[in-house]
């Protein structure tokens, strides 16, 4: 029953496909499959539901809204879809300055013209569950010096300069972290991330 | 910013913590296709993929899909702006779409009211008009009225007839003359109306004048009706007949047309 399922199922560039000839069911589709963990992603960086809702609605309306134009064979239609709610976070959180008003816009710019890589995202084959787990046990693996400003610049959407000032570091310290921070997590998710 | 500087910010690039000015130069070398640059990238967005997965995914509410759905829409579609949880509009928002619609229904009856006040002021005027045309036609005929009471209560009153001619067959006339005072009022009924450049005028036939003599000229209503007082009938014992005739605009010294009334004297 549930490998017929699975074999039916659309995949992810063919819902995408279907949303760009406007075929209102296969958006309601990828709705069903991404809304709650990217719900869930808009929560963490928001920690307002309300919010947090907005965004979802503005990302999948966009979508619609964008879909022909965007490519059709799109890879990693789930890293996509994450970059673009982030992005749309931290712009709602960034709301107040106008210089910052339109990051997202910024970034889904520059990643939609230079993120269509599959092989810059986490495989596929891992189940959401599982790649969540791992995650969250590499993560753990790295020190909290280095963690706290990835964390701070991807779900609160600080800047270096901002983490630097709220963590009383200078600037060159923040940078150093980040860089290595990120470097590090590369390498664990490379031994825990692989099936 | 050197080679080593651009490779160490693609991290924060990927994690988007980088100043504009710093976005836009890393930006740049990625789009380069520089392979050393692309490969850092690439494994960077892979490890800012995973991010995301640190968050606990959160059910959905409900009714955020159906708001979603209800706004792509065929009949939503050009519409760029999104359309927005209810739950969410401000209380002032929710009340001015109905004061709007209130607004405008009451400015579009205010108008209305107006348009029917203005077609009853325009009504109520004209029959004012019509109103002070009757009167001014009721004092000319109460006028009429004495002017032959004035005439008819004397006992030397003669009452001579006027009759249509073959140009106006039934046009008739009356002259109430006061043989005493040798004043008299004529009325001429049935006349046809008469351009503005016309008048009618009533002659004398007098058995003193070779020619008749001008006793005045006068015009007629929409009936026809038409009047003149004779103030002094001088030698009346030479007075022979009335007639009528239709002269230019102010009258002629001899009548210059056919003759619409005439009326002898007899019986004296």
């Amino acid at each position: 029953m549930l490998k017929s399922k699975i074999a039916t199922a659309a995949t992810d560039s063919e819902l995408f496909e279907k949303i760009a000839n406007l075929q209102r069911d296969a958006l309601s589709e990828l709705y069903d499959r991404y809304a709650n963990r990217l719900f869930g992603l808009a929560y963490k960086i928001l920690n307002h539901e309300s919010l947090a809702e907005d965004v979802l609605q503005e990302l999948f309306v966009y979508l619609w809204e964008n879909a022909q134009k965007l490519d059709k064979k799109r890879g990693n239609v789930s890293a996509w879809l994450t970059v673009l709610c982030r992005n749309r976070c931290i712009d709602k959180l960034r709301n107040l300055s106008s210089t910052q008003r339109h990051t997202a816009a910024i970034d889904d710019a520059i990643f939609l013209n230079m993120s269509n890589d599959e092989s810059a995202n986490l495989p596929d084959i891992l189940s959401y569950k599982e790649t969540q787990v791992k995650v969250k046990l590499a993560l753990q693996q790295l020190p909290a010096e280095q963690l706290q400003p990835i964390m701070m610049a991807y779900f609160e959407g600080c800047s270096q300069s901002e983490i630097a000032s709220k963590t009383n570091q200078s600037l060159g310290t923040v940078k150093t972290k980040v860089c290595l921070g990120m470097q590090n997590l590369r390498t664990i998710f490379e031994t825990e991330l692989q099936p | 910013m050197n080679r080593d500087e651009i490779k160490d910010s693609i991290a924060a690039y990927c994690l988007g913590v980088l100043d504009p000015e710093e976005k836009k130069i890393i930006a740049e070398q990625i789009a380069s296709g520089d392979p050393e640059i692309l490969r850092i990238y690439n494994e960077m967005m892979q490890v800012t993929s995973a991010l995301p997965y640190e968050a606990p995914a959160k059910k959905t509410p409900r009714r955020l899909k159906t708001s979603i759905l209800a706004a792509i829409e065929p009949e939503n579609k050009p519409a760029t702006q999104h359309v927005y949880l209810q739950k969410k509009t401000p209380l002032w928002n929710k009340l001015s779409m109905p004061f709007s619609v209130a607004t405008v229904i009451a400015l579009a009856l205010i108008i209305m009211y107006s348009a029917i006040l203005n077609s009853e002021i325009k009504t109520l005027r004209s029959q004012i008009s019509i109103g002070q045309e009757l009167m001014t036609k009721l004092r000319n005929q109460l006028a009429v009225q004495r002017q032959i009471l004035n005439i008819v209560q004397f006992s030397e009153l003669r009452i001579i007839k006027v009759a249509g001619t073959e140009t106006s067959p039934t046009s008739k006339g009356k002259i109430y003359w006061d043989t005493e005072q040798n004043k008299a009022v004529f009325y001429a009924y049935d006349l046809p109306e008469l351009p503005s450049d016309k008048d009618y005028q009533l002659w004398m036939i007098r058995s003193d004048y070779p020619d008749p003599v001008d006793a005045g000229i006068f015009t007629v209503d929409e009936n026809g009706f038409g009047t003149i007082t004779l103030d002094v009938i001088s030698d009346s014992q030479n007075l022979s007949a009335f007639a009528v005739s239709v002269e230019p605009k102010g009258g002629m010294p001899q009548p210059t047309s056919d003759i619409y009334l005439i009326g002898g004297i007899s019986g004296r």
